[in-house]
């Protein structure tokens, strides 16, 4: 029982991370109508610049810890770089081929994918290997009946679950969000009831980017180690989660990512390597059983 | 000056000239009809009033001010709106949702004031939801106001739209072939429709059109156009009597039929 739970918290841990890197991939796809396979590299960004602004931080720290102030700060910032990546990645790579049929949308998004990945891999302050990330939180640890649970693993479960209800009420009332859902259903009716379309996607990137990074620091400060390749697993995953949930749909992410995180570390009790094979297995069936996912609708083409 | 003044307006695709050399001034609360063959260049002149296309040369100015170069959204900002020949609804959206979603641009509450839902964001929804509800109720659409717009039939679809177009509060409406596919009863309550809504939304409207009986009686004056240029202008009565516009539409071997 006692093992049980504590592979339901490190399942909901790891949850945590896709559900948060699967709900800007949802969100994407929902509103502008486009696989980004580079979302997960947005999760290493996220996750690498937060290795360099805590450097900058660094005077303020005291054995490795940072105040609660400049964790916040360093986050933040980090949110806002990422997010603004990810607007700059959408006004480059994908504005102009927006009109253009889908498929080049994907293909343009797997060579950004690649450009973002290789890219910091050249540069010489960066470079491909690994570096250890900061301790931005001193994690209590809790025991629950038997399990131990950390405050650092808590504060991602609920983070992850206000951000989606935050997210869903933000599209579902919001001005911003009818804006956004009129873009998702037919972009130039949309432009013609006097909605900005560059605005409303750039936002969505924005939106998407900023939790990529949220979700990579997550997943840093319990596997405490960034690389530029880190992002490309992460994102196959939250992908999963995505497709698993009901890709568009922004509860159908969270309830995937989590599904997901659940099963990988379950996986990974049963036999080592098996976890790392149990998100695409997911993949394969959700695909032959529900390929609206979960919580998505299946169309009935008419014709 | 005229509420909307088009001069020389041309566009060239390649080595294709669309529109060529069109003018017109549009007067505050009239009802100008442009009428043409197919390919004539109709739609093409809408898509460069409403900014999807920039034209080649030429200039748009709304009540003194240029709009060419802007984008389709900042011409919908400053009062023209549309409704597309083949409909283009937001149509996994419900009818309310559908024209909400065309208000958004006049809406003021922010983001917080939104997720927080505060006293006055409430009261601005509620008023949102009467003038939807206001729009919908002379297009007969106020009992369908929940149902999806895919699922509308084909007559309420095209009400729809026009309810779309009229909440985001034009100054001018462009019409596309609102009666496009439509049985004569429903023309007819159409063409009352376009001149209740004209009135009662003080509107100023261009619209296209093929059917000639829908037209003749409800425009004060009728352009027609015939490969991307202006063949003849005036009130319905000079039109219909003219060769050239005979011509264009029965072919040059009519007269000789005739005489």
């Amino acid at each position: 029982m006692a093992s049980f739970l504590q592979y339901l918290v490190y399942g909901l841990q790891l949850g945590s991370v896709y559900a948060l890197l699967a709900l800007g991939y949802t969100m994407v796809y929902g509103i502008v109508g486009m696989i980004n396979t580079a979302h997960g590299d947005f999760l290493m960004i996220g996750a690498l610049g937060t290795y360099f602004i805590a450097k900058l931080f660094d005077s303020v720290s005291i054995d490795g810890t940072y105040p609660m102030l400049a964790v916040g700060c360093i986050i933040l910032i980090a949110m806002v770089m990422t997010g603004g990546i990810a607007v700059g990645v959408e006004a480059i790579a994908y504005r102009p081929l927006r009109n253009k049929p889908r498929m080049i949308a994907l293909i343009t998004a797997v060579g950004v994918s690649m450009f973002l990945t290789n890219f910091p891999r050249a540069l010489p302050f960066i470079g491909p290997n690994p570096r250890p990330f900061p301790t931005l939180f001193t994690p209590k640890t809790f025991t629950v009946l038997g399990a131990s649970i950390t405050s650092t693993q808590i504060i991602m479960i609920i983070l992850a679950a206000v951000t989606m209800l935050a997210l869903d009420r933000l599209v579902a009332k919001t001005k911003m969000g009818a804006q956004m859902r009129a873009v998702s259903m037919d972009k130039d009716a949309a432009s013609l009831m006097g909605i900005n379309i560059d605005k409303v996607i750039s936002i969505t990137f924005f939106i998407g980017g900023a939790l990529a990074a949220v979700s990579g620091i997550c997943y840093a400060s319990v596997y405490p180690q960034v690389e530029v390749y880190m992002g490309s697993w992460l994102g196959n995953m939250s992908f999963v989660s995505a497709v698993l949930g009901g890709i568009g749909d922004i509860r159908g992410a969270m309830l995937g990512g989590f599904i997901l995180g659940i099963a990988q570390i379950f996986a990974t009790a049963i036999n080592s390597t098996f976890g790392y094979a149990v998100g695409f297995i997911i993949l394969i069936v959700i695909l032959l059983v529900k390929p609206a996912g979960i919580m998505g609708k299946v169309t009935i083409e008419k014709v | 000056m005229s509420l909307l003044e088009v001069k020389n307006l041309s566009i060239q695709f390649g080595g294709l000239r669309a529109v060529d050399d069109f003018n017109l001034n549009l007067e505050k609360d009239e009802l100008v009809a442009i009428i043409g063959p197919n390919g004539a260049g109709k739609t093409t002149i809408f898509n460069m009033l409403t900014g999807i296309y920039r034209p080649t040369s030429g200039s748009i100015e709304l009540e003194g001010e240029s709009l060419v170069g802007l984008k389709p959204y900042q011409y919908a900002q400053r009062g023209i709106s549309r409704t597309f020949q083949n409909i283009r609804l937001f149509s996994n959206a419900s009818v309310i949702d559908n024209i909400k979603m065309a208000a958004t641009m006049h809406c003021k509450d922010n983001l917080v004031s939104s997720l927080v839902r505060t006293r006055t964001m409430v009261k601005h929804e509620r008023e949102l939801d009467e003038k939807a509800m206001s729009i919908l109720e002379p297009l007969s659409l106020a009992d369908k106001a929940d149902l999806l717009a895919k699922n509308l039939p084909y007559g309420d679809q095209r009400r729809l739209e026009l309810a779309r177009a009229l909440m985001t509060n034009p100054k001018i409406l462009l019409l596309d072939e609102p009666v496009a596919g439509m049985i004569t009863t429903e023309i007819e309550e159409m063409a009352q429709l376009v001149v209740r809504i004209r009135k009662d939304f003080d509107l100023s409207i261009i619209l296209i059109e093929h059917h000639m009986n829908f037209v003749m009686p409800i425009a004060d004056r009728i352009k027609v156009i015939d490969f991307g240029r202006t063949i003849s202008e005036g009130t319905p009565d000079v039109v219909q009597k003219d060769p050239k516009v005979i011509e264009a539409y029965l072919g040059g071997g009519y007269q000789n039929v005739n005489a």
